[in-house]
């Protein structure tokens, strides 16, 4: 094939892929993989013994029933909103970032850092200064599986993986020794944060301002990737790599800013749920957020405005399930079932979809 | 002169305990590997761990006979990667996805009907000494005072290497997994070797994931494997697909994951958690090493890896 044509082809990429010409509306996938989760899920309560009417009736009232259920929803949605946004990111330019969870305790540790070393000194400039750290941080941790991928041509999912283990024990290694606070009773807890470092939170609750980060975070990316050049550019990277090199783009540039901004959002995730949420640094700030970011961007198709309401939507199991252990008893680990039955939704959506859009199709034809 | 003479028997102990904490890693990177030489690529290897630990430690509990553990571990853990192998083979689902769910599918099952085996002890399997063996200096201690997960581990991967290197549905395999559409075009049943190996792949890491909690730890705790199967992943490549060179790497990686109380033991005070990092710094290295050592040749990679299937009806 001559560049030319290649290049022909480049043209003929379809923009804005949520616009293609269907009758099923753009939130049907997501819905519908939904439905299929609420499902698949009812089995497995119904093999453990419980009524699965009941269990997701409270499953909704403990999300979006109550003002408290609304609050925990909100709180639980932030650092899954900056989560998918992290994978999301990368994902328009065709990479895979799983290393959501690690740049999520990296970050943590950053705004520990800057938080623990300064204390109040610098006023009313501590959040500032810690924001810039990690976003920093969070894209310099984001880099080095970009940079063994770029450079090395190293597969990015498994080194990815891998360091948010490394990162994971950090935090452990970190709270365990050097940062350790003294008066904490033996606990693997860092000294507590002063207030200056503490993110500005809503009328007393835990809704914090990094909800707002992300929301504003999720707009300026999708203006930047609908209405410029630059997202432009990324489209064709991932529509068509080898044309894009044919016209003499550098892949791996767009490669390395994406996973950098992709880690710097996952790190904003972690200052969140350190400084306001736990108010210091210690083990388990996650249970497994970076992760379930990976399934929210898929769930949303890596549409940054569908991220929104796709975290605040998984952040409701999140709270909702919370509600489930205290009422009905049922161990922490349902709601990994049901996230895992989400994905499994996600993935059955797109097939039955295509299928009912061919016999729509042919029912059109006749 | 009488220290240096003490290190010889800590450290036969040391790698036989080595052998110990890398055989469920062995075990799973070796289904990974046929898996992945049909062509499909499973990162459901951690959620297939666990609901093998759990389903063995199950078992073993009620039955104390590790025989029927192993097969219930590796049954319950194929079930589970028929859920991949339908999404991958009949829906055409991203294989990376698809993985993904599996991992945190079997993490959600195992912490939800595990929950009462929470604290529960039993009786870990008898070690065999084998006969003869069990004399060889070293080797023997290392090798062959094991219990029967070890041993099956050695004849699984001698049979795996049997399998795809001396048997037609071996070729069949490589065939798929290197170019799926000539393949079909010869009346090689693409989706069903894929399938097959995808439950081979299942039924090991299952396996795998009951050694641990059967032999090494003798107890069950929610998310046990702590990352052991990303690990056994990333040992694939590193062995470059090759049955046996997945085995010894297994080896080193259990190495790695008892190397800290022998740390100690001699008196060097390095905090756990620093330790605990080795295996997966090591893992990164290990990749960058093999991927730039072998550049040019694509380091023996099936070719039609994790890439979408293009078969007529």
């Amino acid at each position: 094939m001559s560049p030319v044509t290649l290049f022909y082809r480049v043209e003929m990429v379809d923009v804005d892929s949520s616009r293609r010409g269907t009758w099923l509306p753009s939130f049907a996938g997501p819905l519908g993989a939904l439905a299929i989760a609420a499902i698949l899920f009812s089995v497995i309560l119904v093999i453990a013994g419980r009524s699965p009417s009941a269990t997701l009736w409270a499953l909704f009232n403990g999300a979006f029933g109550t003002k408290f259920g609304i609050r925990e929803t909100l709180t639980r949605c932030t650092p899954l909103m900056l989560c998918a946004l992290a994978v999301a990111v990368p994902a328009r330019a065709g990479i895979f970032n799983i290393g959501g969870e690690g740049q999520l305790h990296f970050g943590a540790i950053a705004s520990a850092a800057v938080a623990l070393h300064f204390g109040s000194g610098l006023g009313s400039m501590t959040i500032p200064v810690m924001v810039l750290t990690v976003l920093v941080a969070g894209a310099a941790w984001s880099l080095i599986p970009g940079l063994l991928k770029a450079v090395l041509n190293v597969n990015e999912v498994l080194v990815a993986l891998m360091l948010n283990y490394v990162a994971i024990l950090l935090v452990e290694y970190l709270v365990h020794g050097p940062w350790k606070d003294p008066s904490a009773l033996g606990w693997p807890y860092s000294a507590p944060f002063p207030k200056a470092a503490v993110l500005p939170t809503w009328q007393g609750t835990n809704v914090h301002l990094g909800l707002l980060f992300g929301v504003v975070a999720a707009g300026c990316f999708w203006f930047v990737m609908a209405r410029t050049t630059f997202g432009f550019s990324v489209k064709v990277v991932e529509a068509n790599p080898v044309a894009a090199r044919y016209v003499g783009m550098r892949l791996q540039s767009y490669l390395l800013i994406t996973m950098a901004l992709g880690g710097a959002m996952a790190a904003l995730a972690g200052l969140g749920e350190v400084s306001v949420i736990q108010g210091r640094l210690r083990p388990d700030i996650s249970p497994g957020y970076g992760y379930i970011g990976f399934l929210i961007s898929w769930l949303a198709g890596h549409r940054f405005l569908i991220i929104i309401p796709a975290a605040i939507l998984i952040g409701g199991l999140y709270s909702g399930s919370d509600e489930l252990q205290l009422a009905a008893g049922l161990p922490s680990a349902t709601v990994d079932i049901l996230l895992g039955l989400v994905f499994v939704g996600v993935l059955l959506s797109g097939p039955i979809r295509r299928w009912l859009e061919l016999r729509q199709r042919s029912l059109e034809i006749e | 002169m009488s220290e240096s003479f003490a290190w010889t028997p800590l450290l036969v102990a040391g790698a036989a305990a080595a052998v110990g904490r890398g055989t469920p890693i062995a075990l799973a990177a070796l289904g990974e590997g046929i898996s992945e030489k049909s062509g499909v690529m499973n990162l459901g290897v951690e959620g297939m761990m666990l609901v093998g630990a759990l389903t063995g430690f199950v078992v073993q509990v009620h039955t104390g006979n590790p025989a029927l553990a192993i097969l219930g571990a590796g049954l319950a853990a194929a079930m589970l990667s028929s859920v991949h192998a339908a999404l991958v083979l009949l829906c055409d689902a991203n294989q990376i996805v698809s993985g993904f769910a599996l991992t945190i599918l079997g993490t959600g099952l195992s912490g939800f009907f595990g929950r009462p085996y929470v604290g529960v002890k039993l009786i870990g399997p008898e070690q065999i000494p084998l006969p003869v063996l069990r004399r060889i200096p070293y080797l023997g201690e290392i090798l062959f005072q094991q219990d029967i997960f070890v041993y099956l581990t050695l004849v699984l991967t001698a049979g795996a290497w049997f399998l795809l290197y001396r048997t037609r549905f071996g070729l069949n395999i490589r065939a798929v997994g290197e170019d799926p559409e000539p393949a079909f075009a010869q009346g090689v049943p693409v989706r069903r070797t894929r399938f097959i190996a995808i439950l081979i792949g299942g039924f090991l890491a299952g396996v795998g994931g009951a050694h641990l909690s059967v032999a090494n730890t003798q107890v069950w705790a929610e998310r046990m494997t702590s990352g052991q199967g990303w690990i056994a992943i990333g040992l694939v490549i590193v062995a470059r697909w090759r049955p046996i060179p997945c085995l010894i790497t297994a080896w080193v990686f259990g190495a790695m994951l008892v190397i800290h109380p022998y740390l100690q033991g001699s008196g060097i005070e390095v905090s756990p958690y620093l330790i605990g990092m080795i295996p997966y710094i090591a893992a990164v290295g290990a990749l960058v090493v093999v991927t730039v050592l072998h550049r040019r040749s694509g380091h023996g990679m099936p070719a039609s890896l994790a890439r979408q299937l293009n078969l007529p009806e």
